[in-house]
């Protein structure tokens, strides 16, 4: 029975909104422990009755974190209803444009987000303790994270046309070339990108050797995994099949078509 | 927006560093996608000078808790009035901050999230936790922590005086960076057909 | 529409911001101001329709007046001075396009048409509005998506009504109308129908293309890209002898869209489904390389080289008598050209058309100005033509004429069509007796400027006997009106192919039938039906089936393709260059929009090759 319940409001450096309520007992433990989400617009509802080509221009809306991943996934959608294979370069263009998706969001969870406990210490000043004051007192790290995470949106709007919420997709292709010039330009700017993202991982491994208990510790609890992979096993970011996986990495199902995904989550 | 600030004239230019009291900033999104704030984020490097002149002291990207939310210069809020934490946060906004700007369509139009002001609101509800392919369990949440639905979503300027708008799905970071260091100079930015965008 | 027909005008003078205007009497103050190279803002008017003056865009002010005027519906009075920008008419054109924000869901983010092709938008910019100052309504509106090649959608609409006049004085149809009563007013097609199960909508289009904002949108071009970021292609439709101007946007090497050309003095904007739409919003197989048939008989991509080694092999079996080339009545002059160039080499050519075309190309004719003649017609009689069917642009401008300019309209000897309703006398069969007749002369009593338009049904037995009759009643008239003959045939460049000598075959059977054929190269070019019509033909698929090498040169798969024994990859309007003559007589060029898709190849250098 709930004597006490701590609430935190909100769940902040979360992509998204959200409540904790932790419910205590009499003895001062832990009775229950919610995770509530408190945003609903009804996107499922106000779609309906919509021109199917205008999917790709509103699922994006549901995140301007990850506008990309619900673009391409609208658009996959649209090409099945048109009945269309769509042609190699317009899926590599995707493919790339989703990579470009993953490098940024990536940078912004790792540097915007969770470095600042990383790097100024999860007991520093809840003030300082976040991306404006890891780039106030320490720019140079924080740097490297603005960099990485420019390095995906400037690849997300060279082949989408925008940072956030392009329009880049139709039923059985996309919309915009890619031209030689904004080729190069993303090759050029590999190498920093390369380099900022062994950074975040040297940091990580770092923080892991020096904090090992902790991590082992702290919100650790098992759970499965599920991801896109290639045909040969290997990490798939736009078009492959399902993959699942247990606690220690062994595979429960794969190669599962997408199409299947709800005989297999609820 | 420059009556209440004796120093702006000096800090007309962002590299003047004479240490004038930093500009104090509370962000919020409400009910948005966050777009407008990662649009915010692309200032990139630019973000080095730009926490030179302000302070976030409020935002999703800081970890001030609601009771919390200290008086503040500057109120910078996406996302339209969706529920009753946000029509209430954004009015204890409005009560601690000088001037509100609503950045992005969301915050200015209603946008997309409004386009459930044309269905029942129980029919979204019933669409989105009943009738989903995916439910198993079917329960429309109901814990009192969860704020209630207001009848419809409304644009701020429906619950609060707005100062200033931003349009954009999201604003361009150079907009954003223009609106910015205008307002930081003292000066009212301008609008037209250059630099305006509703998509 | 007015006839360029010359009018003495009285010359007015009026001063516009200062600058002194020159104009006629009976302008609006609206088009002298743009005449005289001032802006004025404006939503609900568009070229070419009656003016409305609803939007309150274009309101201006005149000195002396306190009000605010329409510029677009008021006539200019000499002598006037006039301001069209000021704080006050600043003001109000704000608060409407405000208003006009805040009565409906007006979501740039989600509409095809939210950069740089929408008419709300753009004023929204030009006058800096961020944010209004009335509450959004946010009225639950309904999206019809049931016609085939475009969408409405409610929630964009700002009741301008242009495509309401669009519809009822271009395509003359009038399938659009405006319901209810203010706040409830709602564009409606036919009596509160969808698109789908309208039973007046042509599927024009016209309506899309003068809408302002993102509500009548086209389905295939939603989200390609931005037309005002696109190159705009003029050419030429080919799908029917009209011949009408097409500028087409591209972008990016695609297609994004295709409009009338507004400056074709053939149909000045205008056009039909089949221009619109059916030239590339229909999906078809489209054939990207030559094709030959494997051991299994199935047909296999292959090389040029071995298509040519294939026929000429064919070629090199048969003799000059037993091979023939069908000639597809709708390639250019200048693959006519080429064809009589190697009619040398074989024993005949034929073109084949529609079923009684043929005996319109014996003769050829084309009829001059026919379109302007249309339209400054009194009197219209339509024999033996669907050209509600067939060409949709001059069933436009019938229907314009008729309605718009108080025509007579008589269709004798024709099917069924929309046209019916708008005519004086209608006799889908034609009674030879009295009564009939006598109606048609008292209809046609008095008519100065009449017109006759006559179709493949008019060269029947039957039709011939019913222009015999009109001719004679006009002949027999006091007042010797000379009576317009237009021939209207259905195939693109029929007249001129068999003007440059290309014989139009009045039975495929026979004419297959009558040499015993080893060869026969087939030039369906760009028909969207690959050449499918020959087959319907009595006896053509058992006669090709006797053939030992047939040869189609085609741009799209079709149960016709599926018979030969080598198919040939042609190029389609978009990458053809060339000229057809219209059924005006008028030489119209396509140009090529976008690069030749796979290995293509224009009809006439595919014949160089097989050939020379």
């Amino acid at each position: 029975m709930t004597i006490k319940t701590i609430i935190i409001n909100p769940v902040t450096r979360i992509e998204g909104h959200a409540k904790i309520t932790i419910h205590l007992d009499s003895r001062g433990e832990v009775d229950d422990a919610r995770f509530h989400v408190v945003e609903f617009r009804g996107f499922e509802k106000f779609c309906e009755g919509r021109h199917f080509t205008e999917m790709p221009q509103i699922t994006p809306r549901v995140c301007g974190i990850c506008p990309v991943s619900h673009l391409l996934a609208s658009a996959k959608a649209c090409d099945v209803i048109v009945g269309r294979e769509i042609p190699r370069t317009a899926k590599m263009l995707r493919e790339l444009i989703h990579m470009g998706q993953v490098i940024q969001s990536h940078a912004l969870s790792f540097f915007h987000l969770s470095a600042p406990d990383l790097l100024l210490g999860y007991d520093a000043d809840p003030a300082i303790r976040n991306i404006v004051g890891l780039i106030q007192l320490k720019p140079d790290i924080a740097i490297k994270g603005v960099r990485l995470r420019k390095f995906g949106q400037e690849l997300i709007k060279s082949v989408g046309g925008r940072k956030i919420h392009a329009d880049f997709t139709v039923p059985g292709g996309v919309n915009k070339v890619l031209t030689m010039a904004q080729r190069d330009e993303i090759l050029r700017g590999l190498p920093e990108a390369f380099e900022h993202a062994r950074f975040a991982l040297d940091l990580l491994k770092g923080y892991h050797r020096q904090h090992l208990a902790e991590v082992e510790d702290f919100a650790n609890f098992d759970s499965n995994y599920m991801g896109l992979v290639q045909p040969d096993g290997a990490l798939e970011l736009y078009d492959g099949n399902l993959r699942f996986c247990d606690a220690r990495g062994g595979i429960v199902h794969d190669q599962i078509s997408p199409a299947k995904y709800l005989d297999y989550i609820s | 927006m420059n009556k209440t600030r004796k120093t702006t004239k000096k800090s007309a230019s962002v590299s003047t560093a004479k240490a004038p009291a930093k500009v104090r900033v509370a962000t919020m999104w409400l009910s948005g996608c966050s777009g407008c704030h990662m649009s915010f984020l692309d200032l990139d490097e630019r973000l080095v000078d730009l926490f030179k002149l302000i302070d976030i002291l409020f935002s999703p990207i800081v970890d001030t808790k609601v009771k919390d939310m200290p008086q503040v210069d500057v109120g910078i809020v996406e996302g339209c009035v969706n529920n009753t934490d946000q029509e209430h946060e954004l009015k204890m906004l409005r009560d601690r901050c000088k001037i509100l700007i609503a950045l992005g369509d969301c915050a200015i139009t209603g946008n997309i999230p409004a386009l459930r002001n044309q269905f029942p609101l129980k029919d979204c509800l019933a669409r989105a936790y009943e009738q989903a392919e995916s439910n198993r369990i079917s329960c429309i949440p109901n814990d009192p922590v969860v704020p209630g639905l207001c009848p419809k979503a409304r644009p701020l300027q429906e619950v609060v005086k707005v100062d200033f708008s931003i349009p954009g799905c999201p604003p361009d970071a150079d907009v954003i960076w223009y609106v910015l260091t205008e307002l930081l100079a003292g000066r009212t930015p301008q609008w037209n057909e250059k630099n305006l965008r509703y998509d | 529409m007015r006839s360029e027909t010359m009018i003495a005008t009285k010359k007015i003078s009026l001063t516009i911001n200062g600058k002194a205007c020159n104009g006629e009497l009976g302008q609006t103050i609206l088009e002298i101001a743009r005449a005289n190279g001032i802006y004025i803002p404006t939503l609900c008017y568009l070229d070419g329709l009656t003016a409305w003056g609803g939007c309150r865009m274009c309101i201006v002010e005149i000195e002396g007046s306190p009000k605010v005027v329409p510029s677009c519906a008021t006539p200019a009075v000499n002598g006037s001075k006039i301001i069209t920008n000021s704080p006050r008419l600043q003001d109000l054109r704000k608060a409407t396009l405000e208003l006009l924000f805040s009565e409906r869901n007006h979501i740039c983010p989600m509409c095809p048409y939210n950069k740089g092709d929408c008419g709300l938008q753009h004023q929204g910019y030009l006058h800096g509005i961020t944010g209004i100052r009335y509450q959004y309504l946010y009225p639950a509106l309904p999206v019809d998506l049931t016609g085939r090649y475009f969408g409405l959608d409610h929630n964009r609409c700002i009741l301008c009504t242009r495509c309401v006049r669009t519809c009822d004085e271009i395509e003359c149809v009038h399938t659009l109308d405006v319901a209810n009563r203010g706040i409830k007013n709602l564009i409606i097609v036919d009596m509160l129908k969808k698109f789908g199960a309208s039973e007046t909508c042509t599927s024009c289009g016209a309506c899309v293309a003068s809408c302002p904002t993102g509500a009548l949108f086209d389905k295939a071009a939603a989200f390609r890209g931005p037309l005002a970021s696109c190159q705009q292609v003029l050419t030429t439709c080919t799908e029917c002898p009209v011949g009408c101007g097409l500028k087409v946007f591209v972008k990016e090497d695609r297609i994004v869209s295709v409009w009338g050309d507004p400056d074709s003095p053939v149909n000045r904007g205008h056009l039909c489904v089949k221009g619109r739409y059916e030239t590339w919003a229909e999906p078809r197989e489209r054939i990207t390389q030559p094709m030959l048939r494997d051991k299994n008989g199935k047909l296999q991509p292959t090389t040029w080289d071995k298509a040519i080694a294939a026929i000429r092999k064919a070629a090199k079996d048969a003799q000059k008598a037993e091979m023939a080339m069908l000639v597809a009545p709708r390639v250019t002059n200048e693959t006519a050209q080429t064809i009589k160039k190697f009619a040398g080499k074989i024993d005949r050519i034929g073109m084949y058309v529609a079923a009684n075309e043929a005996a319109l190309c014996n003769k050829p004719s084309f009829s001059a100005d026919a379109l302007r003649n249309l339209e400054d017609a009194d009197a219209i009689i339509v024999v033996g033509a669907q050209p509600s069917r067939d060409n949709g642009v001059v069933a436009a401008r019938i229907r314009t004429t008729v309605r718009k300019r108080g025509a007579k309209l008589l269709i004798l000897h024709a099917h069924k069509s929309d046209l019916d309703k708008y005519a004086n006398v209608c006799a889908h069969a034609v009674s030879l007796e009295g009564k009939l007749w006598d109606r048609v002369a008292e209809v046609l009593e008095g008519a100065q400027r009449p017109v006759l338009v006559y179709g493949l049904d008019a060269t029947t037995p039957v039709g011939m006997t019913v222009m015999e009759r009109l001719i004679r009643i006009f002949e027999n008239n006091p007042g010797g009106q000379k009576l317009v003959h237009i021939g209207l045939p259905v195939s693109s460049n029929s007249l001129a192919l068999a003007g440059a000598g290309i014989g139009a075959i009045e039975n495929i059977g026979p004419w297959l039938d009558a040499k015993p054929l080893k060869l026969l190269h087939i030039i369906a070019s760009d028909a969207p039906d690959g050449g499918a019509r020959i087959l319907e033909e009595e006896r053509v698929p058992e006669l090709l089936e006797q053939i030992p090498c047939v040869v189609v040169q085609a741009s799209y798969r079709s149960a016709l393709t599926e018979k030969a024994a080598i198919v040939l990859p042609a190029t389609i309007w978009c990458e053809k260059s060339g000229t057809i003559t219209n059924f005006e007589g008028r030489k119209l060029s396509l140009r090529p929009v976008l690069p030749v898709s796979g290995e293509a190849r224009e009809d006439a250098a595919i014949l160089e090759n097989v050939f020379a």
